[in-house]
């Protein structure tokens, strides 16, 4: 274990590497103490799903008389799918009055099922399992990231630390949403499909369509472009196992719901329509207002999605999986609708896959001088996962 | 080579005539009818309960069919199972003493429900003092082939659901409290494949 003596010059850069470590580890115990602030005796965790006083009454059963936090006005979508996951075959009618729209709200049922599973079906369990579930996969990620990057350099842990504090990321688990357990089990994935184990992936990508409908995405990831026959037909086999799970729960839905099922709430668009409004809405308004003005983690955001988005168009890597993912994920940015560009826009979200792909092709830019403009730039949006998060010493400056 | 793609085309063919038999609807088949509603009304869902739901002989223009006459703000829905390839027709208008009396009309409106599920299958206002071309019986015919018959689903089969059809009237605009010449009849409600 000791070092040889002629080693000793070398000495200092690996223990300089090492001490990369430190950053990853403060981060997690800056996140758990950001975290443990939302914690109450009385109601545990149960802010973090951000239930509304305005459905306080519509609760199911279920859970109407635990303990809850609840927040002014209407709460968050979290606060419906741990619903769910008290009843997670969707038997009982009455559970849609308490969901905002159910059609639209039980397609993504894997996270509840988890839920109902880990909490063995005891509802006050549930509601335990189902707020920290989040910070239980960003842990998960955070390790499996080190993948991609290894915290030995300055490149690599800035990287981490962009993918793990983004701003889609934090949201997630502040508010109990389904898109950073999503993005976990995509990089579980992509992680399978670079181990050459493109079976495995395409099962872990069929699981993750339960979690949410564009999670589906991850097709783009498993096509590999192989022109083999055998190839080919591997590879339509495999996407039609991605979409095999989604497509026996849209069918079970479908004997619930019937044609309601297909409610879309007007999430797409034509091309662009909505981003170019949000940045007419935006730019006014900051440049009035600076720093103080109301939409300025609307415009961080829409810089960070913005080149995301830009560097994965401008620079194909068609071999690499991680692109696949982002490319299919920034096209879908192109047609998002008013709902996901609207107030601090909610696209954030869905496109963390595309902000996980920036962040790992990003090593590919060799320039410090491009490199980590281009890190800022493209993780501006950490900044309103901080002050989302209310992280310890950033209330006075965010 | 060629027994493969024989076997194939098999396939396709199956599939095909697979598709053309649990698909198509109304069009171009002789319908026979099935179940009467009229005849079954004793056991259907009557509201205003307690209100009068007579069933007579209605003729107008000289043309006669069984009737039932309801009030101006009406439901009666049936709870039965469907035939494979299922329609459902039935004739809709005003009593001829309604045709000259001043009013907005009355909102038909047929529905199917099931489960946790409410559908409207078709709607219409008749207005015979408005609209002289309401002054008739109007056939109204609707493919319920999407709600019977076999499906390719493993959870979706209409043939054991137990459905509920429903039949509605209410004031010909939303929200009016003209009830003048409110006087609807449904004909011959009848389920067909």
């Amino acid at each position: 274990m000791n070092p040889p003596a002629d080693a000793s010059s070398g000495a200092r850069p690996v223990w300089r590497a090492r001490a990369w470590w430190i950053v990853p580890a403060l981060c997690v115990v800056w996140l758990l103490s950001a975290v443990w602030q939302f914690h109450d005796p009385h109601t545990g965790f149960s802010n973090l799903i951000v239930f509304g006083e305005r459905n306080k009454t519509r609760l199911v059963p279920a859970i109407r008389d635990l303990p809850l936090f609840f927040h002014p006005g209407g709460g968050y979508d979290g606060q419906f799918y741990v619903q769910i996951a008290t009843d997670p075959l969707l038997r009982d009618p009455e559970l849609d009055r308490s969901l905002d729209l159910a059609p639209h709200r039980v397609r993504r049922i894997l996270f509840s099922w988890t839920a109902w599973a880990a909490g063995f079906g005891k509802p006050a369990r549930i509601v335990a399992v189902y707020a920290l579930q989040n910070v239980v996969c960003w842990l998960i990620l955070g390790w499996l990231s080190f993948r991609w990057f290894p915290p030995n350099s300055a490149r690599n842990a800035a990287r981490w630390v962009a993918t793990m504090f983004a701003g889609g990321l934090l949201w997630s688990v502040r508010d109990a949403l389904l898109d950073g357990p999503s993005l976990l089990l995509m990089a579980i994935g992509v992680l399978a499909l670079e181990r050459g184990r493109s079976w495995v992936s395409a099962i872990i990508f069929g699981i993750s369509g339960l979690g949410r409908e564009t999670n589906i995405l991850a097709v783009a990831a498993q096509w590999q472009f192989i022109w083999t026959w055998r190839g080919i037909v591997r590879q339509v086999l495999q996407i039609a196992l991605i979409a095999l799970p989604l497509l026996i729960w849209f069918d079970y839905l479908y004997s619930l719901y019937r044609s309601s099922l297909f409610t879309t709430g007007h999430v797409m668009a034509g091309p662009l329509e909505w981003f170019l409004w949000r940045w007419r809405q935006v730019l006014p308004d900051v440049i009035a207002e600076g720093w103080h003005a109301s939409s300025r983690f609307s415009l961080l955001i829409l810089v960070s999605m913005s080149v995301q988005a830009l560097f994965l168009f401008a620079r194909p890597r068609w071999k690499d999986p991680w692109w696949r993912l982002g490319f299919a994920y920034a096209v879908l940015m192109v047609f998002f609708g008013r709902p996901l560009w609207e107030a601090d826009p909610g696209g954030l979200r869905v496109v963390l896959p595309m902000t996980m792909a920036f962040n790992v092709l990003i090593g590919q830019v060799e320039r410090p001088g491009l490199f980590w403009p281009l890190v800022v730039l493209g993780n501006l949006s950490v900044l309103f996962g901080l002050h989302l998060m209310q992280f310890p010493g950033t209330a006075a400056w965010l | 080579m060629r027994v493969t793609a024989k076997a194939v085309s098999a396939v396709i063919v199956l599939i095909a005539a697979a598709a053309m038999c649990s698909c198509g609807g109304a069009d171009n088949r002789t319908l026979t009818p099935v179940v009467d509603l009229l005849d079954t009304l004793d056991q259907a869902e009557r509201r205003p309960f307690g209100a009068p739901f007579d069933v007579a002989p209605v003729t107008l223009r000289g043309e006669t069919h069984r009737a039932l006459a309801t009030p101006g703000a009406s439901r009666v829905t049936w709870d039965l199972h469907l035939p494979d390839r299922a329609v459902f027709q039935v004739l809709v208008a005003l009593k001829e003493d309604a045709w000259t009396t001043e009013g907005d009309g009355v909102y038909f409106r047929i529905s199917i429900a099931e489960g946790r599920t409410q559908e409207d299958l078709l709607a219409r206002v008749v207005n015979p003092y408005g609209q002289s071309d309401d002054r008739r019986w109007i056939p109204l015919t609707v493919d319920l082939g999407a709600h019977s018959g076999f499906k390719w689903s493993l959870f979706y089969h209409p043939r054991r659901l137990l459905w509920r059809i429903g039949l509605h009237t209410n004031a010909g605009v939303p929200g009016s409290v003209d009830t003048r010449g409110d006087m609807p009849l449904w004909a011959e409600p009848r389920i067909l494949r």
